[in-house]
């Protein structure tokens, strides 16, 4: 088992090396990265600045609230299977607001939304 | 009376390749294994900004005690191999960030051997082509030949024909190879999972076994190179430059 290595080294030349190396980076216009020193504190520190909340320039939907109405189970069951035949398919609450639409009540267009999760993704 | 013993300058082997992902942490770190099992003093310099091979020494500092890994800023490289070969005796391993930079050319410049891993696929060999003329430019300037060679890695022991397809590239190029290849082996790959380089995991293991054997192979054909590129540094060589003989003929 060789432990050891001995082999007639050429001594590297490390300032010939160095004049060589800078030629060819800035040659080549190599990548390099000089080092900074630490300093105290964050003396010196630029701070990035902080970034913001998406604003969306999409119109909002108009604030809602909750509003709760008794009605027949056989209507439950009736609006819910109209949901699910309606091509694409879509929400109860915008199936009754296309029957409050036609009886003459005013809804705006962005609160006519189809399909319910995409008010989460707003 | 103490004898003075006249330092020895290390061996400085570099990890390079343009690309990432070719595989030159993990071989660094199998031959770290391979070389300190051997007896040989062995320094790894991490130059990733990952910092694959220093985290890697210290989540596992019982493993491989007998390695240091030290990571070095790319803009104190240069120095601290100048330092380094002044004052340590043994093996250097240098990995080097997978990107063609300014530290590539100073590991190539310094370093007694430089190797290039490469997986049998095209853009692995194109980009080990492109960095060894960078290379041999590299050398004109210089007036030195660098010793590099390419190792094939991670090659499936299927031979699937795209592998044989990158072969004949190889063989085309004219790159100087490894006769070793390193074949795909869980060992390998587990040097991350267990802190353990082969040389130091289960050897009742066959992959292990098996992984050992393509090392031991690999660091013999590698220790051969360092003392060809030792031939080769010695000589006046450089490109179009006549030799002392050719001069006196």
């Amino acid at each position: 088992m060789s432990t050891k290595t001995s082999i007639p080294f050429q001594p590297i030349d490390f300032d010939v090396a160095k004049r060589a190396i800078d030629e060819i980076t800035v040659e080549r216009q190599l990548p390099t990265q000089v080092v900074t020193m630490p300093t105290p504190a964050g003396e010196g520190r630029v701070e990035s600045p902080k970034p913001q909340p998406a604003v969306s320039l999409l119109p909002q939907p108009s604030p809602t609230r909750n509003f709760t109405v008794d009605l027949p189970d056989y209507l439950i069951d009736a609006l819910h299977a109209r949901a699910l035949q309606t091509k694409p398919r879509c929400t109860v609450r915008s199936i009754i607001f296309q029957s409050l639409r036609v009886n003459g009540f005013e809804i705006k267009d962005v609160d006519m939304i189809p399909d319910g999760r995409r008010r989460n993704r707003a | 009376m103490e004898a003075h013993h006249p330092h020895t300058p290390p061996i400085i082997i570099a990890f390079a390749s343009p690309k990432g992902g070719v595989g030159k942490s993990t071989t660094c770190a199998c031959l770290a294994g391979s070389l300190s099992s051997r007896g040989h003093n062995v320094l790894v310099l991490d130059l990733d900004k990952n910092r694959t091979l220093h985290d890697w020494a210290m989540r596992f500092p019982t493993q491989i005690r007998n390695i240091k890994v030290e990571h070095v800023e790319e803009g104190a490289f240069f120095e601290r191999v100048r330092y380094l070969y002044a004052t340590f005796s043994g093996t250097i391993l240098i990995d080097v960030a997978g990107m063609l930079a300014n530290t590539t050319i100073v590991a190539a410049t310094l370093a007694t051997l430089t190797i290039t891993p490469a997986k049998l696929s095209a853009p692995d060999i194109i980009e080990a082509v492109k960095l060894n003329r960078e290379i041999r430019l590299l050398g004109q300037k210089v007036g030195k030949t660098i010793n590099h060679r390419l190792l094939l890695n991670e090659v499936s022991p299927l031979w699937p024909t795209y592998q044989r397809a990158a072969l004949k590239d190889v063989e085309r190029s004219g790159l100087m190879a490894f006769e070793t290849i390193i074949h795909e082996r869980a060992p390998y790959a587990e040097v991350f999972l267990t802190g353990q380089p082969p040389h130091f995991s289960d050897r009742n293991r066959e992959p292990v076994i098996k992984a050992v054997a393509q090392l031991d192979a690999l660091t013999d054909e590698i220790l051969a190179a360092v003392e060809s590129g030792a031939g080769l540094a010695s000589q006046a060589a450089s490109v179009g430059e006549p030799t002392s003989e050719q001069k006196a003929a």
